[in-house]
């Protein structure tokens, strides 16, 4: 009973020691908050050469595969706990399975990407724990930078007209950047409000899209399609848009035709 | 019998004076902390989505589609960089949604995807106008949010 007693008080004593610390450490801030941690310097944990690696690919790749290699240059076995890819697209493995390392022992991971129809710079993190890293603190963020080249660029994404305002045709340029031709094929509006005309300024290397909108007086957009004849996928098709509307406090002043 | 007797009681006074904690503090804050004076020039906190925009914006889902479909803000767009998704049809359904001109906010899991700002980058290359802006803290702000968030839906037929 004297031993239930002790017990007791000293728990107590504990408790009361912890409220007492929580009501002077002050109200919990939520409006602020620490700003965000410096750039990691590696003390601990593994050491990559790069943690984020840039790579050019090729035109017409479909794959591309990204190394960090790294060291363990503490004197305790580190142990690769989780990777978190942020995206299906990505396979990531760690030096043919070896997940624990010694202190002086180095490794790759390698990051596998399907292309897809992506194109431009590209950049996929993903994340690393290592064993007794905490769930929202990951010992190592690795950034794979594709950069993959755009064969033909169009000079202005979407032509806007204003709500009520002149309905002048405007154009888009289309330039090829590849060192062979890329032929627009076809031209389509999904929006009959929207008249659309191909003119070649240089075959396979220049073109004028010119876009009309039938009138200005109800807000409208289209979806206007260039078919190529590009042997690559990712440029067979190219999109851009038609829109007329009214503008709002939160809308920069339309492109002028 | 006196073993239990005595873990009986301890547990019952770690119980009481968690519960006077709890009535005196209340419950503990778990709001993704966003301090307005760290944001990059493109990032915006939800406390200001919410009460300076009331809300009233077009949000944009850049994780992938499976956890999209899983929970999500209820009316947001998916939009990654998910090579097995159509780019182009991310383009068109997100400019038709912007033609009433909202502000867009973008989120991907958490603060560290990074994934967020490559969409946003994207969504202005359009050159449609709109303001877009990246969501402090992602999934995870507006998960913790709750209620005092914008609606979310779990499970339900995506858009």
């Amino acid at each position: 009973m004297k031993a239930l007693v002790r017990s007791l008080i000293v728990l107590a004593l504990i408790a009361a020691a912890g409220f007492v610390a929580v009501q002077m450490r002050g109200p919990v801030v939520t409006g602020g908050g620490s700003p965000p941690p410096p750039e990691r310097i590696e003390t601990t944990g593994l050491s990559f050469v790069k943690t984020t690696e840039e790579v050019a690919v090729a035109a017409d790749a479909t794959r591309a595969t990204v190394d960090f290699p790294f060291e363990n240059k503490t004197d305790k076995i580190l142990t690769i706990a989780k990777v978190e890819k942020n995206c299906s697209c990505a396979e990531v493995q760690v030096s043919g399975g070896k997940l624990s390392y010694a202190p002086g022992e180095q490794g790759v991971v390698r990051a596998s990407y399907e292309l897809g129809n992506l194109s431009g710079r590209v950049e996929k993190p993903f994340m690393l724990w290592l064993a007794g890293d905490p769930d929202d603190a990951p010992s190592h963020t690795l950034t794979s930078c594709l950069i993959i080249p755009v064969l033909v660029e169009l000079d202005c994404k979407t032509l806007q007209w204003t709500l009520g305002g002149p309905g002048e045709p405007a154009k888009i340029g289309i330039r090829g950047r590849h060192s062979e031709p890329i032929r627009v094929l076809a031209v389509t509006s999904s929006s009959d409000d929207f008249k659309v005309e191909l003119k070649p300024v240089e075959e396979g290397r220049h073109y004028e899209l010119w876009v009309t909108p039938a009138n200005t007086a109800n807000p409208g957009l289209a979806c206007i399609r260039m078919e190529t004849d590009s042997v690559i996928p990712r440029w067979k098709v190219l999109q851009a848009f038609a829109i007329v509307r009214a503008p709002t406090a939160n809308i920069q002043a339309p492109s002028a035709p | 019998m006196n073993t239990l007797m005595r873990m009986t009681g301890i547990v019952a006074l770690a119980l009481a004076g968690a519960g006077v904690t709890y009535l005196v503090r209340g419950a503990p804050d778990r709001s993704v902390p966003c301090d307005p004076a760290t944001l990059k020039p493109d990032e915006v906190c939800l406390a200001r989505v919410i009460e300076e925009w009331q809300g009233d914006v077009l949000w944009v889902d850049a994780r992938s589609r499976a956890e999209w479909q899983r929970a999500a803000v209820d009316g947001s767009l998916l939009w990654n960089i998910d090579q097995q998704e159509d780019m182009q049809a991310f383009e068109a359904e997100g400019a038709m949604q912007m033609m009433d001109g909202r502000r867009v906010v973008v989120y991907c899991s958490n603060e560290n995807c990074g994934v967020s700002r490559q969409v946003a980058d994207r969504i202005r290359a359009m050159q449609l106008g709109n303001e877009v802006f990246v969501l402090r803290g992602g999934w995870r702000a507006l998960e913790v949010a709750g209620t005092k968030g914008p609606p979310t839906r779990s499970g339900a037929e995506p858009r």
